[in-house]
């Protein structure tokens, strides 16, 4: 089991392997964590395609909740 | 000389009755319909409380024990904040089954609770083996049973569609559950690759074939094909041929979560599971027949594919997915486990086992291997997660007594409560007498009438005083209490004529 933190400037829903996992922001506005199982993944968000890159294909490593592991997406 | 024309005439006629091509059709066109989970409870429309609930094997002991538990659920009511009553049966949202538990599983998603009082009759009170036994025995079944595409399991299978689930098709299920019912996972085994097959579209998928045109009773019977007594359930695999434009098999495409398992090298479960399942499509050729057993040899508590749903992404119906979502932020698994446990008493001779008892462990022994690890597994996941999460609020908490204007960048991950109930004969300690003869139950389709009674009162008695239960319902419904759950000594008498 790993966690990650998926950012993004504005919320947005994300999905893994094409799967809702709700959103990027909890309703305080901070990004929040996610559950992940280890090992390769594909991370996407929903709404405007206004995301760089659109998806992307990861190798999440195993990583407690005090240490998750980034996907950074970028606004375009 | 017409005598015998007339016969061989006869004789074909009923060797080729049913004839009426392969019991899995080829899909026509791959989509997203068909028995699956999102269209069964509609995916996204989970509540808070998600129950998922497992029946094991063990024929009319675990059919009736498993019934047990539904009866006394649907009993189990408590208010709902601003809506009436609500019966814990109706929070049922998946039921995951393995042999003699499938007949119970199956019923109940096809036909609802108006539905109980028929497979009371139809099938806990009915000798189902007494049927079987003497349809296999009747002349004009020998004949067709000599066809290499026809055996004993499909005539049990005829026997069940018959006179247990009326004709009712996957597709018949799909139709009826509208979001109320529970999604059902008839378990069988795959006997090539040793693993788990499920009667899902998900799965058929893999297979191409349309699982809407199967009888519910063949899932039910490939479940519960019991070795040697039975034989094994043959599906067709259908292959995809390139020359072939028109042949839907040709665009199979691998579920997202599938083709990224398949990547995770440094996972061994993930890939092994992964490879598992591709393995219909990737070796179609050399696999254009796949064979099943019984649901129990590969797990014989039903709580496999549960497990992979609540502990990654790597299902069709991750609950881990909805977790991540905030749609549940509670988990309740009961596992209603009709295993019998009596000590053989091999030990104390010095002769071996005779070919009996090697041949009753061969058959049987591999279906009580990973009961107890798997309820285990999942707890071990729950109590990681809770740990994860007490670790963040920890820490949160001593940056805020040291530097109050300290926040960590990010929420932590969704918080889930998770209670495992298991109800099991050994959990019966306070009647040990009581506990032997339950142990000592016969796996059959056939019980007397008082055993069948005991059952389903024992599974009342079983959860309605289950520590993990009532802790359970006292975060549900706080004001929920249980009603007493006695049995009747008459009954256990009857039920138990031995000196117990």
């Amino acid at each position: 089991m790993s966690f990650v933190v998926v950012l993004f400037p504005e919320p947005r829903d994300v999905y893994i392997d094409d799967q809702m996992q709700g959103s990027t922001r909890a309703a305080s506005g901070r990004p929040r964590a996610l559950y992940v199982n280890a090992g390769s993944h594909v991370f996407r968000l929903g709404g405007r395609a206004d995301v760089e890159p659109p998806t992307q294909t990861l190798d999440v490593p195993e990583r407690p909740i005090l240490n998750p592991f980034r996907v950074d997406f970028r606004k375009i | 000389m017409r005598a015998g024309r007339a016969l061989a005439a006869a004789v074909a006629l009923v060797t080729l009755a049913g004839c009426a091509g392969p019991v899995n059709p080829r899909l026509v066109a791959y989509g997203d319909g068909g028995y699956r989970y999102a269209n069964v409870r509609g995916d996204g429309q989970e509540e808070e409380l998600f129950v998922i609930l497992a029946f094991s094997g063990g024929g009319t002991r675990a059919a009736a024990f498993s019934y047990g538990l539904l009866e006394t659920l649907r009993a189990v009511t408590y208010p709902r904040a601003g809506g009436p009553a609500r019966s814990l049966l109706d929070d049922v949202d998946v039921i995951s089954s393995v042999s003699g538990g499938s007949f119970t599983a199956a019923h109940y998603a096809l036909f609802g609770t108006a539905g109980f009082k028929q497979f009371e009759e139809d099938f806990l009170y009915r000798n189902i083996q007494g049927k079987l036994i003497l349809k296999m025995l009747a002349p004009w079944n020998w004949f067709r049973l000599m066809r290499s595409d026809y055996s004993r399991i499909d005539m049990a299978a005829e026997l069940y569609d018959d006179v247990v689930f009326h004709g009712a098709t996957f597709g018949t299920l799909l139709e009826r559950a509208h979001g109320r019912r529970p999604y059902v996972l008839l378990n069988a085994t795959d006997m090539t690759v040793g693993a788990r097959f499920e009667f899902t579209q998900d799965q058929f998928d893999l297979l191409c074939s349309d699982l809407s045109r199967v009888p519910v009773a063949r899932g039910v019977a490939a479940s519960s094909a019991f070795p040697i007594l039975l034989s094994p359930m043959t599906l067709h695999n259908y292959p995809g041929d390139p020359a072939d434009p028109g042949n839907p098999c040709n665009s199979f495409r691998a579920p997202t979560w599938l083709a990224q398992a398949l990547k995770s090298v440094d996972q061994p479960r993930r890939v092994a599971l992964a490879r598992n399942l591709i393995s219909y499509r990737d070796a179609v050729k050399a696999r254009p027949y796949i064979h099943l057993l019984d649901g129990g040899l590969a797990d014989n508590i039903g709580l496999r594919g549960p497990y992979v749903a609540l502990s990654g992404q790597d299902s069709a119906w991750s609950v881990f997915s909805k977790i991540n979502d905030r749609k549940i932020q509670r988990v309740l698994v009961i596992a209603a486990n009709a295993k019998t446990g009596r000590d053989p008493g091999w030990d104390a001779r010095e002769s071996p086992p005779g070919i009996a008892g090697v041949m009753g462990l061969v058959t049987t022994g591999p279906m009580g291997n990973y009961s107890f690890e798997t309820v285990q597994l999942i707890a071990e996941h729950f109590r990681q997660l809770n740990a994860e999460h007490e670790s963040f609020n920890a820490c949160e908490q001593l940056a805020k007594e040291q530097c109050p204007a300290f926040q960590i960048p990010f929420e932590p991950a969704a918080e889930v409560e998770f209670h495992a109930v298991e109800l099991a004969f050994d959990k019966v300690t306070d009647d040990l007498p009581l506990q032997r003869c339950l142990e000592g139950l016969a796996t059959s389709f056939s019980l007397p009438r008082p055993q069948v009674t005991l059952l389903r009162q024992v599974a009342r008695r079983l959860l309605l005083t289950s520590p993990e239960f009532l802790a359970a319902m006292s975060k549900i419904a706080p004001t929920w209490k249980p009603e007493p759950a006695p049995i009747a000594p008459a009954l256990v008498h009857e039920a138990c004529p031995q000196p117990r």
